[in-house]
């Protein structure tokens, strides 16, 4: 079916920044209803083991991956194995802005007991954390909260995916910039 | 296994090892022997920057603080309302700090789970795209100078009007006379060749010279096709 090697083209070429229902669309000029159809037909096809790739709904947006059962081969070809990821410190960075922001640095600090301006900084220059808004507290610090590449990083497609986890308190207004 | 300070990302994981190590429960803390355990523990730590070591030493002073807190006789009411950090508050810090390592947790899981796909970054185009016009087959000569056309008229609209500062004073009647004359000469005339000066005096004068010849007969107003041009002749009687 012709319309389903345009979807996989329109797949391959937004690669990691991934594509929303809408946009497909509006540029496959389907409606969404047709749009689900194709994706879960497609979906199917990929299912077969003779396909190397697959459709992830990740950061809120539909994305062409590899499958993970082939990660040993690409783990080959990358030049650097060893892939340890984020620090455990980053890590707790994210958890608090997770489920508590938007928050503001001090706010970070005082949860984890220590200060926080260089991680912010480098959280914020990969794109998993963002400012925003201001808060009304004194000052008008920064507010911070997580970002869709946040999501695709840990493999989440919405903001409901994130483990459960006892909110401990958000209770920030947020003001618009 | 021996543990150093850089094995901790803060006073609030160190004090949650030290809890561990002892066997002690969060809700039930003895201060005795945390406070002198931390205090031994960041007393080894050489290799610290002036920072990270600050926030540890905060954290040590706290627990000085509610240790003798401890051993004094207790004012409750001067207690509550001094007291900055009391054992509730460390409790709850430490609490909270706890679930946001296990979350912590969970998210290397979902990292490490994710780092078993792989994506591309979006395709570039840019190698693809031209300065140039790309000309598909569809445009026609015509277009071509219907476009430059355009581009003229443009650029005419966004010159600065000419600015008159002798005043020409326009007059119904004189109007009227020079259309009567072009009218004579050629016996038809396009409407909008009346125009030919944009000034607003001079087209409310020309509209409403015709306006006035049409209502005396004078002249009369032609349109053969809807948006096509618009003729003036002189009227038969």
């Amino acid at each position: 079916m012709k319309q389903l090697g345009i979807l996989e083209g329109i797949l391959f070429i937004v690669g990691d920044e991934g594509i929303s229902l809408k946009n497909i669309a509006s540029t496959m000029n389907l409606s969404e209803t047709e749009v689900k159809d194709l994706l879960n037909k497609l979906k199917i096809t990929y299912e077969n083991q003779d396909r190397g790739l697959k459709i992830c709904y990740l950061g809120d947006a539909f994305k062409l991956t590899t499958k993970s059962e082939h990660k040993e081969y690409y783990q080959k070809l990358v030049d650097d194995p060893v892939n340890n990821g984020l620090s455990p410190a980053a890590l707790e960075t994210l958890a608090i802005i997770a489920y508590n922001g938007p928050l503001t640095k001090l706010e970070i600090d005082e949860m984890r007991g220590v200060n926080n301006f260089q991680m912010l900084r480098r959280l914020t220059a990969r794109g998993l954390v963002c400012i925003s808004g201001k808060s009304n507290l004194p000052g008008k610090p920064n507010l911070y909260r997580v970002t869709n590449e946040f999501l695709d990083y840990f493999g989440l497609a919405t903001f409901e995916d994130l483990p459960k986890f006892e909110n401990i308190k958000s209770d920030n207004e947020e003001i618009d910039n | 296994m021996k543990f150093t300070i850089n094995d901790f990302e803060g006073p609030l994981d160190l004090l949650l090892h030290l809890i561990k190590t002892n066997k002690m429960d969060i809700y039930n803390i003895n201060l005795e022997i945390i406070t002198k355990e931390y205090l031994n523990f960041i007393n080894s730590a050489s290799d610290l920057s002036i920072d990270a070591y600050s926030e540890y030493l905060v954290m040590a002073s706290e627990l000085i603080y509610l240790k003798s807190k401890m051993l004094l006789k207790k004012d409750e009411d001067l207690e509550e309302e001094y007291s900055i950090f009391s054992d509730e508050e460390l409790q709850r810090r430490l609490l909270e700090y706890q679930k946001i390592k296990n979350a912590a947790e969970d998210f290397r899981n979902l990292e490490s789970k994710r780092n078993e796909i792989y994506t591309k970054p979006p395709s570039d185009f840019s190698q693809y795209r031209n300065d140039k016009q790309i000309i598909n087959g569809n445009v026609s000569l015509q277009d071509l100078l219907d476009a430059f056309q355009n581009h003229l008229n443009q650029k005419r609209l966004e010159q600065p009007s000419k600015i008159t500062v002798v005043n020409k004073e326009l007059n119904l009647k004189e109007r009227s006379d020079t259309i009567r004359n072009i009218l004579r000469k050629n016996g038809k005339l396009r409407f909008l060749d009346l125009f030919d000066d944009i000034s607003k005096p001079y087209v409310i004068i020309t509209f409403l010279s015709i306006l006035n010849m049409s209502n005396n007969n004078e002249i009369v107003i032609i349109q053969e096709n809807n948006f096509s041009d618009i003729y003036i002749e002189v009227s038969e009687k």
